[in-house]
């Protein structure tokens, strides 16, 4: 199922980072080394991005694919044209881990340091919020495209941008710990974030009820909705547990779990509007996982794909036809995947 | 990944002025051929071509699991992970600290974070303090509740460098060396001026490593040897004969750490278990604790306990006669 490599490029070191433009036909790319490169999907180079000292650490594009930001261990980030020719670039002062679009294209949300910034399509600054209660590890948009969260130490941190500038969270999400991973259900309900001290805690959007799910035996950096919100994926350690999201959500439920990997799981991506799930891990595979069919049971792996270097980052083509890997010497490949045997949900 | 293919992280303490950045300079420039990362906190004047150096703002989180002490450095994390992914593999990872750091969240977040204990090992935690100026650190009163750092940092160490010896004599010294040994007796002391340490006492010293605990019979494990202090902090040892019940060791042990870990910083221990052949060692850090069953016990070798706490308000007689009510009779 998980097919050959259509080709092969090398970076200069791990990849941290890809996006493929929502049409399918663009891929970014940038690794450790600072080196950021736009190629086509069928592996041509468009252009050689910007160097970021130290690393490229975070890249995104915008919705409607006209836009691309990446950014960096340099503390800039950078918005480039589907040419890959800048159009602007924003200095920020610390890592720039994490770029989010909002929904319309119209904001770039940037965590720099403590602090969120958000800019416009061509990095110039709108609004610079106050420092968090410590790094920003995640940064999301509620599916309205009005709201932007941010995680950092005791929850998650609403703000309004309808009107900015704003200075007050409008909504928080508290819980005591360190949260490393945001992930919105698609349908709008929830807002689910990965805890340093082996729990998820999720928050009913926007009620604020919450549930803790506890009892992973380490910390949570990887979460990911089935596109429906049926699902939701996580991993710790060597294991994937997939929770119930239907209904009234995982309350009282148990999940199916996955036992597919030798070491820590790195990256998880659901088929686009599809029900497979990508599971890439320090041990060299892909994994490729069915939905669950009912919880509390083992999830059997549809494929198994052993490679010689670890998977760091995996993102699947719209089409659901072929998946980009980037791993952690730098290789960045594209593999064909069947069909699903399953119809597809759209 | 085996223990030695583990890179080695010497976390660097000390007040400002004692001589951390200049002992940081010792280490990057002297010919070692290692290939080092330096973790700072206070953006010093280290900069050497071939090392490479990470700022870090202290951001320091408590821990969900159940164990009110529990800290650890979320900015390490993140740095150190990102370090790890690096294809340029360092030799030895140095950690300076803030002149008033808690070293205990630092050393905590090795324990912790199972990406950090898979790839590296804390060796140990070097405390630099100056000869000239410690006893005034150490003598300061503070307000109730609040901590005294030097003292903290001396009751951490693995390691404690007397920088600036050359501006003291003798019998300051040798006072020096007691109020820290009072307070530490299991570290070893350097002497040195302006930094200029062998390195081979400070870097790779395997201070954590279970198979490397040693716990020799210093005078402080008699408590009539040296005249006690009203020193708050200090080192508790104890050393008996014969071997223990292991659950009985294993009640008293998890219950001293559960009521009085916030106070005990440092512990080691060798034991001997009863109807085990090997000797059990373990270490910790306020309530986190590594144990394994270490080499056998050699032929002829008596089967003696060793223990020590390095902690706050320690009750010396009251820990040894617990610890004794775990022999088996």
């Amino acid at each position: 199922m998980i097919g050959d490599t259509a080709w092969q490029l090398q970076l200069g070191d791990y990849v941290t980072t890809l996006a493929l433009s929502p049409d399918g036909d663009l891929l970014v790319a940038g690794s450790l080394a600072g080196d950021a490169v736009l190629v086509t999907v069928d592996g041509s180079l468009v252009r050689t991005l910007t160097e970021h000292p130290m690393g490229v650490l975070s890249a995104a594009w915008s919705p409607d694919g006209t836009r691309l930001a990446v950014g960096g261990h340099d503390g800039r980030v950078r918005t480039y044209g589907r040419d890959g020719i800048e159009i602007g670039m924003l200095a920020g002062t610390a890592w720039i881990a994490q770029v989010a679009w909002s929904p319309d294209g119209s904001l770039l949300a940037i965590a720099d340091g403590r602090r969120l910034a958000v800019c416009d399509s061509d990095a110039t600054l709108v609004h610079r919020f106050p420092a968090a209660s410590s790094t920003i590890t995640a940064v999301a948009w509620a599916t309205n495209g009005r709201r932007v969260g941010i995680t950092s130490y005791g929850g998650v941190s609403w703000y309004d941008t309808d009107h900015l500038p704003v200075e007050t969270p409008s909504r928080t999400h508290t819980f005591k710990g360190s949260p490393l991973a945001l992930a919105l259900a698609p349908n709008g309900k929830w807002a689910c974030a990965g805890f340093q001290d082996s729990s998820i805690h999720l928050w009913r959007l926007w009620s604020g009820d919450d549930l803790s799910m506890s009892g992973y035996p380490a910390k949570i950096e990887h979460l990911a909705f089935r596109d429906d919100s049926h699902w939701m994926a996580s991993a710790c350690l060597d294991e994937l547990t997939v929770w119930d999201f239907s209904g009234k959500g995982p309350k009282g439920t148990r999940p199916a779990t996955g036992n597919a990997h030798d070491r820590h799981i790195s990256c998880l991506a659901w088929e686009p509007g599809g029900t497979r799930l990508l599971s890439g891990g320090a041990d060299g595979r892909l994994v490729m996982w069915p939905s669950p069919r009912s919880v509390n049971r083992p999830l059997e792996p549809q494929d198994v794909h052993e490679g010689e270097t670890a998977v760091a980052a995996v993102v699947w083509h719209p089409s659901g036809a072929s998946v980009l890997v980037g791993r952690a010497d730098g290789a960045l490949e594209q593999r064909s995947i069947d069909p699903a045997a399953s119809p597809r949900m759209r | 990944m085996t223990p030695d293919s583990k890179v080695p992280v010497t976390v660097l303490t000390g007040f400002l002025g004692a001589g951390k950045t200049t002992l940081l300079n010792h280490i990057l420039t002297a010919q070692h051929g290692k290939r080092i990362a330096v973790i700072e906190n206070e953006f010093g004047e280290v900069g050497i071509d071939d090392a490479l150096v990470l700022e870090a703002e202290e951001e320091i989180f408590e821990m969900n699991n159940g164990c009110i002490c529990c800290t650890v450095r979320g900015d390490l994390i993140r740095i150190l992970g990102n370090l790890m992914k690096r294809k340029d593999r360092f030799d030895q990872i140095v950690i300076e600290t803030t002149g008033l750091a808690d070293p205990a969240p630092v050393a905590q977040t090795f324990f912790v974070d199972p990406e950090v204990a898979a790839q590296l090992r804390l060796d140990a935690i070097v405390t630099v303090v100056d000869a000239k100026h410690l006893l005034l650190h150490l003598d300061e009163i503070k307000a109730e509740g609040v901590e005294n750092e030097a003292v903290e940092q001396l009751a951490f160490a693995d390691r404690v460098v007397i920088n600036k010896v050359d501006l003291v004599d003798a019998a300051a010294l040798a006072e020096l060396e007691r109020r820290i040994r009072e307070i530490n007796a299991l570290a070893p002391i350097i002497h040195t001026s302006h930094g200029q340490v062998d390195l081979d006492l400070i870097l790779d010293v395997g201070a954590f490593d279970l198979d490397r605990v040693l716990i020799d019979d210093p005078s402080f494990l008699d408590p009539d040897a040296e005249h006690q202090h009203d020193a708050t902090v200090t080192s508790v040892g104890i050393q008996a004969d014969g071997d223990l019940d292991g659950d009985r060791l294993n009640t008293w042990l998890g219950r001293l750490l559960a009521e009085q870990g916030a106070d005990i910083f440092r512990s080691k221990g060798i034991l001997s278990i009863a109807g085990m052949d090997q000797r059990y060692v373990f270490q910790g850090v306020h309530m986190l604790l590594d144990g394994q069953a270490d080499r056998p016990w050699a032929e002829g070798e008596s089967r003696v306990n060793k223990l020590v706490f390095i902690g706050r308000n320690l009750d010396r007689a009251g820990l040894e006669q617990s610890f004794r009510e775990c022999l088996v009779r």
